[in-house]
Order: structure tokens, then C-alpha cells, then sequence
């Protein structure tokens, strides 16, 4: 048993994987919003088996890790205080409800590398500052912005985009020489594998792939973190991101009119799958072959 | 007879004795570790830069070590490998620079010592007993100079400092060994 839950597939995939789908069968039937409680699920499984729950001493990884955990959250909150203000203003609300959240994201990530950050002057640092804040700015819009979809050939995208960037994080993290970032990006692959698997089942009228904005948000945070990240910490080419950061737009476009609802999801996952395939090629040209 | 007396004074003053001081040679000073591969052979390392200061008073019995090393110079001899060591899964060489060694008692044996001292690595700071068997001093014949040297040993695991990755596959006992020569100040 031991053996078994030291074996990096069964911590980054299986584990996760399981986990997830047993927290997801128990919100179907309560509520399809808080189904990204998987995600944070497959997540903390990951981190449980690889090593361990401890977050002191606070390093980078375990301030991802906290992130990842608490800054879903700020979503259902965003929304709760929003549905409070008048009508008038909903164009507000949703700019509001998407803005908090991501700024949040911006100001961990720029927490997490703070250690680099303070021994640099500003003007070296301030590209390596500007690029990780402008991914995980772009990745948290991205999704805020693919979870108001509501048209069900649109919804594959969304468990497409979501499963792809995570692909593609943990990929290029593996071939950066991080082997841990990158089992954190699979479980959260994992985990949004097991939500599709849910509406598969099922069979909801939204669509196949159809997540909520707290689902979605529960994903981007720790792939914009892990992925900005590992270029400060990692051996990550900071090329990579421009890749990877396509990956939603990838998975919108085109407009998908096939019948077949997992065809849909397939053809989503294709197209989002191509910058993915790029991420990887360049990660792999600059950082040179996985070797552990 | 008064200026006598004051001339023996100050003739005896270095016997009385201040600590020697000396500063670490960083080119013939290696922090080397040996660790177990999932349990085919024992990997060999070092970190092939470090620096840091060293005080010696033997007839007091008393002294310190302040050992500080690159944590980015981590070199197994395969450099992907050592990317890898050097990632947030081990070191995290970038976020912790450096891993250092601040003595906290040193006493002195036959011939050696045994030196424990503060060892902080990865943000985790842990005390560690160094063993050193043999004190070695002596006049360099190149440079003229005073210069003392030692090996110290200890054996400590990883996961006390937050290196858990890999575990159990990669071993948790580490055993380190501080090749040291230092130059008088």
C-alpha cells in the first residue's frame, strides 16, 4: 500500500482523480456551484501524498498552496456581496466580480515570489514582475470570463480549457525540472476530469463540460500560480506562458456546432491542446530533456 | 623594574591568549553528502561553494565556525539532475540562496572536537552535532601562511528541514561531510 502511494501516477492522477469524483457525487446532489470543491479536493490528496499538509515554514510552495485553497472563495463571495447591489448596476457587478478575485491572484503570486523580488532592485526586477503579474492576471479573466458562458456548444470549452492549461502546466513544469509543480498541475487536471465525468452522467441541459465560475476560478488559481511560478523558481522559459496562456482562447475558438456533446468536448480539447503541444516543444528546446 | 615588568607584560599577552582567526578557504572547502537512490546505489554530492570564518582557542578550550554555503553550487556530476535538486521539489536554491552553519558549542577532544552548532537550511533551522577527529595545523608551504583543516561529520535526515520530496524512494539520511582549510587571519 505503501509502494502504491508513493507512486507518482497514483499521487498527481489516480489519487486526485478519485478524490474528486467522490466529493463531486456529493455536491450534485446538493448543489452544482460548489462542485470546485473537487478541484480543491484532488489538490490537497496531491499535496497530502507528496509532501505532506505542514505550511510552515511559509515557502513559495506552500503560499501557492494556500492560495490555491483559499483564493477560489473570493468568487461565491464576490457574487454574494454583488446580487446585493441594485439591478442598474449589474454591468458593474460582473466587472467587480471578476476584477477582486484577479487582483487577488496578482498580489499572491507577487507574494510568492517576494523572497526574489526583495533581494533584486526594481529595475531588474520589474520584468520578471510585470510578466508573472500580466499571466496570472490573464489566466484568472480568461476563466471568470469563459465560466458566463452559457450556450451548451460552448460549455465543452470550458472543461476543455480547464484540463488542457493543466495538461500544459504540468508538462512544461515536468520538463522545467519540477516534478512537484507538476504533479500539483496534474491533480488539479485530475480533478477537473472527474467534474466533466459528473455532467457527463449527468446529462445536464448546460452542457457537457459545464462548470461553474467557482469550478473554473478553483482551477486557474493554481495553474496561473504554479505556472508563474516556476519561471521564477523553476528552470520554466517565460516564452512558455505566452503559450500557455492562449489555451482558453484555443479551446473558444471556433464556434463549435457539432451534435454529440462529447465530440464537442473532444474537438475543445483539441484546439486547446495546440498551444499546449507549442508550451511543451519550447519548454523542452531551452530547458533541454526530463531527467529525475 | 617597572619597565621591565611591563615588557614581560606585553611579551606574555599573545600566550594569555585571543582566539586565531581564520577565514575559510573556499578552494579547498567541501560540503559533500552521500544519500541513498531508491535503493540501488548511494548518490554522491557537493556544494562547491562556501565560505565563512573560523575561531580557535585551544588552551581555553574555546571556538567557533560560521560556515555559509551556495546553495545553488549543488553539483552531483548530471546538471539536469542538479536542476532538479535545486528546484522547489529539494532546495529551492533561488528562494533559499544559502545554507548555513552557525556553532553554538565547540569542545575540544584528543586530537579533534565535536561542534554543534545551528544548521538552517531551506528556512528550517535545526541543531546538528559536527564530529571532527583530528585538528590539523600547520605553516602552508606555498603561501607561508598559518592555515588549519579538518573533516567534520554528521548524519542528519532531510525531511527535518522540509525535503520530503521523493520520500521514501530517495533516502531521508543524509550524511554530510565538511571538508574544511582555513587561512589565519
Amino acid at each position: 500500500m505503501q509502494a502504491l502511494l508513493t507512486n507518482p501516477a497514483i499521487q498527481a492522477a489516480l489519487a486526485p482523480f478519485v478524490v474528486a469524483l467522490l466529493i463531486a457525487l456529493v455536491f450534485q446532489r446538493i448543489s452544482r456551484y460548489w462542485l470546485g470543491l473537487a478541484i480543491i479536493g484532488g489538490l490537497l490528496t496531491t499535496l497530502m501524498l507528496t509532501t505532506g499538509l505542514s505550511l510552515l515554514p511559509l515557502s513559495s510552495t506552500r503560499k501557492i498552496i494556500l492560495g490555491s485553497l483559499c483564493l477560489p472563495f473570493t468568487v461565491p463571495l464576490m457574487e454574494g456581496l454583488m446580487a446585493r447591489v441594485p439591478a442598474t448596476a449589474k454591468r458593474w457587478q460582473t466587472i467587480i466580480t471578476i476584477l477582486v478575485p484577479t487582483a487577488l491572484v496578482v498580489v499572491a503570486e507577487n507574494w510568492i515570489i517576494w523572497p526574489v523580488l526583495r533581494r533584486q532592485e526594481i529595475a531588474e526586477s520589474w520584468p520578471m514582475l510585470l510578466g508573472v503579474s500580466l499571466y496570472v492576471c490573464a489566466i484568472s479573466v480568461a476563466f471568470l470570463l469563459l465560466a458566463r458562458v452559457r450556450l451548451p456548444e460552448k460549455s465543452a470549452t470550458q472543461g476543455a480549457s480547464a484540463v488542457m492549461l493543466a495538461l500544459g502546466t504540468g508538462a512544461t513544469c515536468l520538463i522545467a525540472a519540477s516534478a512537484l509543480y507538476a504533479q500539483l498541475a496534474f491533480a488539479v487536471s485530475a480533478a477537473v476530469g472527474s467534474l466533466i465525468l459528473i455532467t457527463f452522467f449527468a446529462r445536464s441541459s448546460e452542457g457537457l463540460g459545464q462548470m461553474s465560475s467557482f469550478s473554473l476560478f478553483a482551477a486557474a488559481v493554481p495553474l496561473a500560480l504554479l505556472g508563474a511560478s516556476a519561471t521564477v523558481y523553476a528552470q520554466l522559459p517565460a516564452w512558455v506562458l505566452l503559450c500557455l496562456v492562449t489555451v482558453p482562447l484555443f479551446g473558444w475558438w471556433p464556434s463549435i456546432n457539432i451534435a454529440r456533446p462529447w465530440l464537442r468536448l473532444m474537438f475543445a480539447s483539441f484546439m486547446a491542446l495546440l498551444p499546449v503541444i507549442l508550451a511543451a516543444w519550447i519548454a523542452w528546446k531551452i530547458a533541454g530533456p526530463v531527467s529525475f | 623594574m617597572k619597565n621591565t615588568l611591563l615588557l614581560v607584560a606585553v611579551l606574555l599577552l599573545p600566550a594569555t591568549g585571543m582566539a586565531d582567526s581564520y577565514t575559510i578557504d573556499p578552494a579547498h572547502t567541501f560540503p559533500n553528502f552521500t544519500i541513498n537512490h531508491l535503493g540501488f546505489s548511494t548518490l554522491h554530492g557537493r556544494f562547491g561553494k562556501t565560505s565563512g570564518t573560523l575561531e580557535m582557542d585551544k588552551a581555553k578550550g574555546t571556538g567557533s565556525v560560521n560556515i555559509v554555503i551556495d546553495t545553488a553550487s549543488i553539483d552531483t556530476g548530471f546538471s539536469k539532475r542538479d536542476d532538479h535538486l535545486r528546484s522547489p521539489d529539494f532546495f529551492n536554491a533561488v528562494e533559499f540562496p544559502e545554507i548555513t552553519f552557525k556553532s553554538t558549542k565547540v569542545t575540544f577532544k584528543e586530537n579533534g572536537a565535536t561542534v554543534v552548532g545551528d544548521l538552517n537550511m531551506k528556512g528550517v533551522t535545526k541543531s546538528v552535532s559536527l564530529n571532527v577527529d583530528s585538528i590539523n595545523c600547520g605553516v602552508h608551504p606555498f603561501s607561508k601562511k598559518d592555515v588549519c583543516g579538518f573533516n567534520a561529520t554528521t548524519q542528519l535526515k532531510r525531511s527535518d528541514f522540509g525535503i520530503k520530496y521523493a520520500l521514501p524512494a530517495v533516502g531521508d539520511e543524509v550524511d554530510l561531510t565538511i571538508e574544511l582549510e582555513a587561512v589565519k587571519n
